[in-house]
């Protein structure tokens, strides 16, 4: 039994693949619950398409394909943010345009890269297995970054996620938080799309955080389950796709759609989803004002 | 091989630039008005189209040729000689499964008088694109078909033996005199001479992989092409995904790993339009070699037969 829980340690792309994946998840998993709140999740996503474009100029011009994308992924979350504060648009919209314009301009750039072409299916679907000891490390230290800005603005981040207008009105730099927000997904999403790519970093960054919205009230309880949720996905799924030979990627983002089921059939029913209906999590962002 | 002149205008320039831009209007616009400028614009539109430049400017009447591939290039090429002018699909360098093709491609398909595709899998999502640009009466060789039945196991990378090569060689000769019958005695006795450096070819490679112990005849790749070359010359072959990058699962990873240590296999190969991170991990780990190989023509080797050379001298000198 307890070779069932040793052996794929024995490997060393195994232990690479659960410390960059775990991490991954953690941070995740924490910046997911005020995604979550806020209404954010297509966020990520689009950030993470359009950073196609970013990951094709690294390649191009022979650069670190990860700083590419962040380099790509931060200005896109800002725009998108201003693109919905200032035009009058709804930010799905302003979501739409972003998504869909990154990652266009993304295929057209690797269509040119004729030369030893970046490897679109690398890029869309990620491969966790192939992550490098300096690629762990580079996650562990983004998520630590973005931990630690959490944990700065906390207080402000939770009073404007649950009523920014109290929030204004009690002298929280409310508009930074709205566009701090953004760039933490837009970092987060980056540091995770060596897991599971472009396709799948939304499971990462949302399921886990749902779950944990299920089955815990306050917001540092949120979390703390939806780290666990996010945990437990990334390890058993890993551990899954060693033993089933799946592919890693998707078991890990399987496990966690199986674990929010469970959440959703199994949490208290009394007031939970109810409150998790009713709060204000009508994000404000997406309030005209 | 590289046949024919490389051409290069401002215009050409222009056309590129809006190409990029995805204005398809007025490509189409252009292709409409004045049909020579785009056959001109064609080589340089594409990148490394400039791999097999259409040799226009020579005024002879020459038989247009599209093929998916740079290796079915070279073959219709090397059969076709100065009598044709081949232009790829599928640039040099870029990986076949994910190729997405532009409007000039569709033009230079329908100026073709043949089309040249594999089949068996590799390229058939091209088919659509090829069919609906291409000219009434071009001639259309799917080189594959006809390819013996036991060698039909799911892996369409046949020309990776030279002898099924000659398959494909003989199916292009045919193509190109149905398309061109004037000219059949020539196509005919480039076929033979070609032919026959293939018969070569097959020799020369399988004297260079006896140099490697048997127990080491074991080709580990990055993705399952290697099948048929495999097959030809008595090797294993190991690969870490079936098809494409996507799925590639520990339980690869680690039954390539058990066999390297019991074989004592020294090295992996990579090949050059994948990207490597996987593998040179796995190799920095196992502590083995990464050599190059390549199941398409490139800027590197240009040729069919040069790549397939460059393929053995890499095997032997990584493995014995």
């Amino acid at each position: 039994m307890l070779d069932l829980i040793t052996e794929p340690l024995g490997f060393a792309f195994m232990q690479r693949a659960l410390l960059a994946s775990g991490l991954a998840a953690i941070v995740c998993a924490v910046v997911g619950t005020f995604v979550v709140l806020k209404g954010l999740a297509f966020m990520g996503d689009a950030v993470a398409h359009s950073s196609l474009t970013g990951m094709s100029i690294a390649f191009l011009f022979g650069g670190n394909v990860f700083w590419g994308a962040l380099a790509w992924a931060v200005p896109a979350s800002l725009v998108i943010t201003l693109i919905s504060r200032k035009a009058s648009l709804r930010l799905d919209t302003a979501i739409g345009i972003i998504f869909a314009g990154g990652f266009a301009l993304g295929i057209i750039l690797i269509s040119r890269a004729n030369n030893y072409t970046a490897d679109l299916f690398g890029f869309l679907f990620g491969n966790v297995l192939g992550a490098s000891w300096n690629e762990v490390a580079l996650i562990g230290i983004i998520a630590g970054l973005v931990l630690l800005v959490l944990l700065i603005f906390y207080k402000e981040l939770l009073f404007t996620s649950y009523d920014a207008t109290v929030a204004a009105a009690s002298g929280i730099p409310v508009r930074f938080i709205y566009y701090l927000l953004p760039v933490l997904v837009a970092v987060t999403t980056v540091a995770s799309l060596k897991a599971v790519g472009i396709v799948l970093v939304l499971a990462l960054l949302v399921t886990p955080a749902a779950a944990g919205n299920l089955l815990a009230r306050r917001l540092p309880a949120i979390m703390a389950t939806s780290v666990a949720v996010a945990l437990l996905s990334t390890i058993s799924g890993l551990y899954l796709s060693f033993y089933l030979d799946l592919p890693s990627g998707p078991s890990i983002v399987m496990v966690a759609t199986g674990l929010f089921a469970l959440a959703l059939v199994f949490s208290p029913k009394n007031g939970i989803i109810k409150r998790w209906r009713n709060a204000p999590t009508i994000p404000v962002a997406q309030t005209k004002q | 091989m590289l046949t024919g002149v490389q051409v290069s205008r401002p215009w050409c320039k222009v056309l590129t630039a809006a190409k990029s831009a995805a204005i398809l209007g007025l490509v189409m616009l252009l292709a409409g008005c004045s049909a020579p400028v785009v056959t001109d614009a064609a080589p340089l539109s594409s990148g490394a189209s400039g791999f097999y430049p259409s040799s226009k400017l020579s005024r002879q009447p020459v038989l247009d040729v599209v093929a998916t591939t740079t290796v079915l290039a070279d073959l219709a090429a090397n059969v076709g000689g100065d009598l044709v002018a081949v232009n790829t699909l599928v640039p040099a360098g870029a990986d076949v499964h994910t190729f997405q093709s532009t409007p000039a491609d569709s033009l230079r398909i329908s100026n073709a008088r043949v089309i040249i595709s594999n089949g068996a899998g590799l390229d058939d999502f091209l088919l659509p694109v090829l069919e609906s640009a291409r000219r009434p009466g071009s001639v259309t060789v799917v080189a594959s078909r006809g390819i013996a039945a036991e060698y039909l196991v799911g892996d369409p990378h046949f020309w990776l033996d030279p002898i099924l090569a000659q398959h494909y060689v003989e199916r292009i000769r045919d193509g190109l005199m149905a398309a061109d019958p004037e000219n059949s005695p020539s196509y005919e006795a480039n076929a033979q001479r070609y032919l026959r450096q293939l018969e070569e070819l097959d020799q020369e490679v399988a004297a260079t992989l006896s140099q490697v112990p048997e127990a080491r005849r074991h080709l580990i790749t990055f993705h399952d092409a290697y099948g048929h070359f495999a097959r030809r010359y008595g090797w294993r072959i190991s690969s870490f995904v079936a098809s494409d990058a996507s799925d590639v699962t520990p339980g690869a990873i680690v039954s390539i790993l058990k066999k390297i240590k019991r074989d004592g296999i020294p090295a992996f190969f990579v090949e050059p339009q994948f990207s490597s991170g996987l593998m040179q991990q796995a190799a920095l780990d196992s502590g083995v070699r990464l050599g190059t190989i390549r199941s398409l023509a490139d800027n590197q080797a240009g040729t069919y037969l040069a790549m397939m050379r460059d393929n053995a001298h890499a095997l032997a000198a990584n493995l014995k």
